[in-house]
């Protein structure tokens, strides 16, 4: 076994990296095209979805698919969608969820709502985050309940909603809880505490 | 048992900027901003000399991470494929051992994606809550050593080993015996489903990423 314990930062690297590695993160083109198309043909039956699609395609929100070992969406950056998918990866309801709320945090940010950065106080970082995130799970569950609207035995969105984590959201917008009420669920299921005022 | 915890070491800024310019890809520079990121590294105990590298990014939610493979000098990106271990091990730098193999094969199939689904070695199908998507801690970690009797290992004349052992197989509890040739290949010789006790459960083998 390799003498981990004696091994240091400084030994690591060399002085340069100069026998680099290409990198290409990129998932197969054709791959990706017939994904999305499938993905955007599975959210058709809501209007929300259908909106935000159609935000995305006239603002030129770009998205990226890369190689990976699981399937997620991420927007790390203003309008920036990435999607992770592995090479077993097929459209999906729960990655079309996924995309469908990284369009909504894409328009979020187009609209000035973009994520704190380390110069808030923790308070309002959590907070900031809670309340952009809220809004992309209560925009998931929206397009989840008129897709069922839409299909009463369609199964995949709710369960995939269910596996994310959002079903108590999605009753409370059942519900027609208020949007105090629903900060309340999304902090009880992240376990943030909360403050009342 | 004997448990070799996993250490990670946080990359300090300089090195981190090192690394960074290493992976990062202009196609992709959003991913790949040393403000709102970090960079962590740790031995493998298969390894002499190639480290695991992680490189998290903070700037979504939720956040994200890319694994690589390094001698320091050359990055390979665990993509899912079995390429970049392929690579790796062709250098020559693995060393399976009996007390490593183990942890062998929880980093293979952390790395690479199997055509029959999610899989993972189970320390002990009586211990654990039923796993499903919802639940499953999927920020892996290795479990080093082969103590619990639920793992049977035998050397094979060429160094390679077969491996018999719990396995989760794409959402069912199994049985596999499992060949690891002397280069890192895996192959699953065979599988039986496993019927637990009701109400045992199953559990995942220690798949935690210490921080």
């Amino acid at each position: 076994m390799s003498d981990e314990g004696n091994k240091t930062l400084q030994d690591t690297f060399g002085d340069k990296t100069a026998d680099k590695v290409a990198q290409n993160y990129a998932a197969d083109s054709d791959l990706s095209k017939t994904l999305l198309a499938d993905l955007r043909a599975l959210l058709q039956p809501s209007a929300t979805a259908r909106r935000l699609l159609q935000m995305g395609d006239e603002q030129g929100v770009p998205i990226k698919f890369l190689r990976g070992r699981e399937e997620a969406v991420y927007v790390p950056e203003n309008k920036w969608i990435f999607m992770s998918i592995t090479p077993r990866t097929r459209a999906n309801a729960r990655l079309a969820l996924l995309y469908a709320g990284a369009l909504r945090e894409a328009e979020q940010n187009l609209l000035g709502f973009s994520r704190p950065g380390t110069e808030v106080d923790d308070d309002t970082w959590v907070t900031q985050n809670a309340v952009k995130n809220l809004d992309i799970i209560r925009n998931m569950c929206i397009i989840v309940r008129e897709i069922v609207e839409q299909n009463q035995s369609d199964s995949d969105f709710l369960d995939s909603l269910r596996v994310l984590g959002h079903d108590e959201i999605y009753k409370g917008l059942i519900n027609k809880s208020s949007d105090a009420d629903l900060l309340k669920l999304y902090a009880k299921k992240e376990q943030l505490e909360t403050k009342e005022g | 048992m004997y448990v070799l915890p996993m250490k990670w070491q946080l990359l300090d800024k300089p090195k981190l900027t090192t690394f960074i310019d290493s992976v990062k890809t202009s196609g992709e520079a959003a991913l790949f901003n040393p403000v709102s990121s970090e960079g962590k590294l740790t031995p493998l105990p298969f390894y002499n000399n190639v480290l695991l590298y992680r490189l998290t990014s903070f700037a979504s939610m939720p956040v994200f991470s890319l694994h690589f493979l390094s001698d320091g000098q050359r990055f390979f990106y665990l993509d899912g494929t079995i390429t970049p271990l392929s690579t790796i091990n062709a250098m020559g730098d693995l060393h399976l051992t009996a007390s490593n193999v183990i942890a062998y094969l929880n980093f293979y199939f952390f790395a690479v994606i199997q055509d029959a689904g999610e899989m993972f070695l189970v320390q002990d199908p009586g211990e654990y809550p039923f796993q499903d998507q919802s639940n499953f801690d999927v920020t892996p970690g290795f479990a080093f050593g082969h103590g619990t009797p639920k793992y049977e290992i035998s050397e094979e004349s060429d160094g390679g080993f077969v491996v018999d052992t719990p396995l989760f197989m794409d959402g069912t509890m199994v049985r596999a015996q499992i060949r690891i040739d002397p280069n890192g290949r895996v192959h699953i010789l065979s599988q039986r489903i496993m019927v637990g006790d009701a109400g045992t459960g199953l559990t995942s083998v220690a798949l935690i990423y210490p921080d």
